[in-house]
């Protein structure tokens, strides 16, 4: 089971103060960053987050971004829901035999190593402008990162726990309800949060070759007619949906699901 | 306090195992040999073993380590398969034989309360209650631990939830597997008061497997000494209960135990 905490014992923990605090601190210095790289390059070319605000407050205000936001959300959930069956499969595979290590293992090294952007070519000259090419650039590059996290939440099962099931004569859909899935929860867990992270990226790079709407098309678009404040706004409002549909669905369900852990630990990874 | 169901983990399409109607809760061990392949070829565990557990007794197999015991427990138990043999128990008149298991480290599911970990046991139970669980942790001093995550108690809590959720399906034959080589001693011999009034109180038969002569001696009302691929001893303990370890009575047993255990090689 991978529900162990790495977290460093209480003395040390709490020097580093209350976790909301370290939190601001570190999207305060982030921010900070940021408007530094804008002051010492060119003034006026690069833009800093005030400028990004404010770019943001107008694309939000036209109202355009909602149908590119969408066809984004739409082909990054496709080609995540493609990934995660896909590697999830390859994954268990792994998990449970031999055979499906040695299977696998091929597949997934030489998946991970072709590009993203490499995919979105590919697919692009395979299937053309318009929905299937970045779906499939998305899904075919995030599926590895699955597959290993859901190798490593397989093969964490405890043997043990499956005897005793049988020991009580446990039927196989209680076995799998009970005693799997909450078992390798925490692996799905990671496996969405990262699935979904990595999705995006390569969603909005394949939309670039492959698309004439979404955030990334919107978004190098701007950039080719020198609105780099548009484009960055672009970028930004992402970013902060992203972070709501972390702290809004993901954290709480979580929460519920790991309510056993005896410490609890939340974070990011 | 009960529950009437009984879980059909013995079927009757396990090959050795079959039901009789009287004495419920004994054990036939008829001819048991188990020969393991492996890569040198074949290794006999044991051979043609034969042995009787009287109903509502307490037998404990000692034994080395590699002697075989666990994998005459797995057999009984009907995770293993013998070779050649049989193992025959005695059922109730529905005809049904329950076999409770508790191993060696209590196997919980840590994200289910100890109520939960009962309950999951009972699948195949119409008439299972929450009040079924809270009785069966009452029994074992766990009363203000139902809604409490493994991870919230200690060892000895733990395999005491271990200990109750294989009572709590109400089996005539109770198959523990080193229950307490886990626990410090302290606790050991608290399970170990706690276990035997529980089974004077319920009246299981109860077939267990230890390394520990002593614990042996403390528990049980006979001792079958594996080793070598046979019974080579067979010793009733008629030490009155409760048992003082620290008596002369019990030192003597003790002893004559010890030797009879090194007789072998």
């Amino acid at each position: 089971m991978s529900t162990r905490t790495r977290s460093l014992p209480t003395p040390l923990r709490s020097t580093l103060g209350d976790k909301w605090a370290a939190a601001l601190i570190s999207v305060v210095l982030g921010l900070a960053a940021w408007w530094l790289v804008t002051v010492i390059f060119p003034r006026g070319l690069f833009p800093g987050p005030i400028e990004t605000v404010n770019a943001s407050v107008e694309l939000l205000a036209s109202g355009i971004v909602w149908t590119h936001m969408e066809a984004t959300f739409f082909r990054t959930f496709l080609g995540f829901i493609g990934a995660f069956f896909v590697g999830g499969a390859l994954g268990v595979a792994m998990g449970i035999n031999n055979f499906g290590e040695h299977f696998s293992t091929p597949i997934i090294i030489i998946a991970l190593s072709v590009p993203g952007i490499a995919w979105a070519a590919i697919t692009t000259i395979i299937f053309g402008f318009g929905v299937v090419a970045p779906v499939v650039a998305t899904a075919v590059t995030v599926f590895p990162y699955i597959s290993l996290r859901i190798w490593k939440g397989v093969e964490d099962i405890d043997p043990t726990l499956i005897r005793m099931s049988r020991s009580f004569g446990i039927s196989k859909t209680r076995l799998l309800r009970r005693m799997i899935l909450p078992s390798i929860a925490p692996a799905l867990f990671t496996a969405v949060r990262f699935g979904l992270a990595i999705s995006w990226k390569i969603e909005t790079q394949a939309e670039i070759f492959a698309s004439n709407s979404g955030v990334g098309y919107r978004a190098i678009e701007a950039f080719s007619r020198y609105q780099y404040d548009t484009a960055m706004a672009w970028a930004a409002v992402f970013v902060v949906i992203v972070f709501l549909l972390e702290m809004a669905v993901l954290r709480p369900l979580e929460r519920k699901v790991f309510a056993y852990r005896k410490e609890a630990d939340f974070g990011v990874l | 306090m009960a529950s009437e169901v009984r879980q059909s983990e013995q079927t009757d399409d396990t090959a050795g195992v079959t039901h009789g109607t009287s004495a419920a809760g004994a054990i036939h061990v008829r001819n048991l040999t188990k020969v393991f392949d492996t890569d040198e070829g074949t290794e006999t565990v044991f051979e043609d073993v034969s042995f009787d557990i009287e109903p509502g007794s307490f037998v404990t197999l000692i034994g080395r380590s590699g002697s075989g015991k666990s994998t005459m427990l797995n057999i009984i138990s009907g995770v293993l398969e013998p070779t050649e043999g049989r193992v025959e128990f005695e059922a109730t008149q529905d005809g049904d034989v329950t076999l409770g298991h508790v191993f060696q480290s209590p196997r919980l599911l840590p994200w289910n309360t100890c109520v939960e970990n009962i309950e999951y046991v009972h699948e195949a139970n119409p008439d299972y209650t929450r009040e079924l669980a809270e009785e069966y942790l009452d029994l074992v001093g766990l009363s203000n631990h139902y809604d409490k995550y493994p991870s919230q108690l200690s060892g000895g809590q733990r395999q005491r939830v271990g200990i109750t959720r294989a009572l709590s399906i109400d089996p005539e034959i109770l198959v523990m597997d080193e229950p307490f080589s886990n626990l410090d001693e302290i606790t050991a011999e608290s399970l170990r008061e706690e276990l035997i009034e529980i089974w004077q109180k319920l009246g299981k038969t109860v077939f267990f497997v230890t390394h520990d002569i002593t614990e042996a001696i403390e528990l049980s009302d006979r001792i079958l000494m594996l080793g070598n691929g046979e019974i080579f001893d067979d010793m009733s303990i008629d030490l009155d209960r409760p048992r003082d370890v620290d008596s002369e009575e019990f030192l003597k047993v003790r002893q004559d135990a010890i030797n009879r255990f090194h007789a072998i090689k």
